[in-house]
């Protein structure tokens, strides 16, 4: 998939993946959003850390880290601020997929 | 399988020649290439070390810039978002009414008495500020591990001292190093400037001496584990 497409949709997509799967790491929310998709959505490294910095400096998302072993791990959780956002963005979401669909095939319409 | 401490400490070479500095961004990159490398180990196990690491590499943007400046924003917006709430909690009513009289006594006591008293207030901010940089300081950079570089350290010292430093630079306009050519002492408008910028600068630098070390503390308990400050 064109990964222009998916830029405006991450933020959204990381924070639905925390609403339902509670606390999660980076890596983890790749191979999470690769498994749903069957392999058609991949997140590169180098927009979901960004992402995730984002988030987390908007105080939608907590982190917690804690030691894997010899390393360490940061662990991503969805804030009340959070919660309350998703709601928002999924709404803006449905409507934006709808107005595709409306743009795209004109005949469902 | 978990990777050895000696396949963890190469990922953190190979990180470090890419140009990342800071030891908790490369943390984060650590784990996300080893999570890679054990997966791709079970997939691809006649693959050496190296071949595993230059896959979960190529992942990365060439350029960690990008990355790094991300986590300075997040890092200025959680500090902004924390000051914030600081003021939020300080300016309640017992600490407003003294903080408004404090400012008062200042304005009033410029009035009536003169400059001394003005003058004496700028030398104590002045002492107080040197003061709290070098607390700060200390308080951010001493850690167990002072040769290595912490984002996290390096944008809490810059975000404090800057707000330190930034009404102080009002004092400039008003040409307080040259009080005998300034008006800072005659005008009014001037004494009102220069109060606020006391009280403030001695509101801030009380923050800084009491409750931010607090805040940068419980922070580091929570995302920094492996980061121990001396004080």
């Amino acid at each position: 998939m064109n990964p222009k497409l998916l830029r405006g949709s991450l933020d959204t997509i990381i924070i639905k993946l925390l609403n339902d799967n509670g606390e999660m790491y980076g890596y983890e929310i790749t191979q999470k959003v690769k498994e749903l998709t069957g392999d058609t959505i991949k997140i590169t490294e180098g927009a979901l850390y960004p992402s995730l910095h984002k988030l987390e400096g908007k105080g939608v998302l907590a982190v917690e880290t804690r030691s894997i072993g010899n390393r360490y791990r940061k662990y991503y959780s969805i804030t009340k601020q959070g919660k309350s956002e998703l709601a928002t963005m999924l709404e803006d979401m449905k409507a934006y997929m709808q107005s595709m669909e409306l743009l795209l095939n004109p005949k469902l319409a | 399988m978990l990777l050895t401490n000696q396949e963890i400490k190469r990922i953190f070479i190979a990180i470090q020649k890419k140009g990342v500095k800071y030891i908790d961004v490369q943390h984060e990159i650590v784990d996300h290439i080893a999570s890679d490398i054990e997966l791709s180990k079970e997939r691809f196990p006649i693959w050496n070390f190296e071949q595993h690491l230059e896959t979960a590499l190529s992942g990365f943007p060439k350029d960690f810039k990008k990355l790094i400046r991300s986590k300075e924003k997040s890092m200025n917006r959680f500090w902004q978002r924390k000051t914030l709430d600081y003021i939020k909690l300080y300016f309640q009513f017992p600490v407003i009414l003294f903080t408004v009289l404090l400012y008062i006594s200042i304005v009033m006591g410029t009035i009536i008495y003169g400059k001394l008293v003005l003058g004496s207030s700028l030398v104590i901010m002045l002492l107080l500020i040197i003061f709290t940089i070098y607390k700060t300081y200390t308080n951010a950079y001493y850690s167990s591990e002072k040769e290595k570089k912490y984002l996290v350290l390096k944008m809490f010292f810059g975000q404090t001292t800057t707000m330190i430093l930034l009404p102080t630079s009002l004092l400039n306009i008003l040409q307080v190093f040259k009080p005998e050519e300034s008006s800072l002492f005659t005008q009014h408008w001037a004494i009102y400037i220069a109060s606020g910028v006391v009280v403030f600068t001695l509101i801030w630098c009380h923050a800084c001496l009491t409750a931010f070390p607090k805040m940068l503390h419980r922070e580091l308990q929570s995302k920094y584990p492996y980061l121990t400050l001396a004080n």
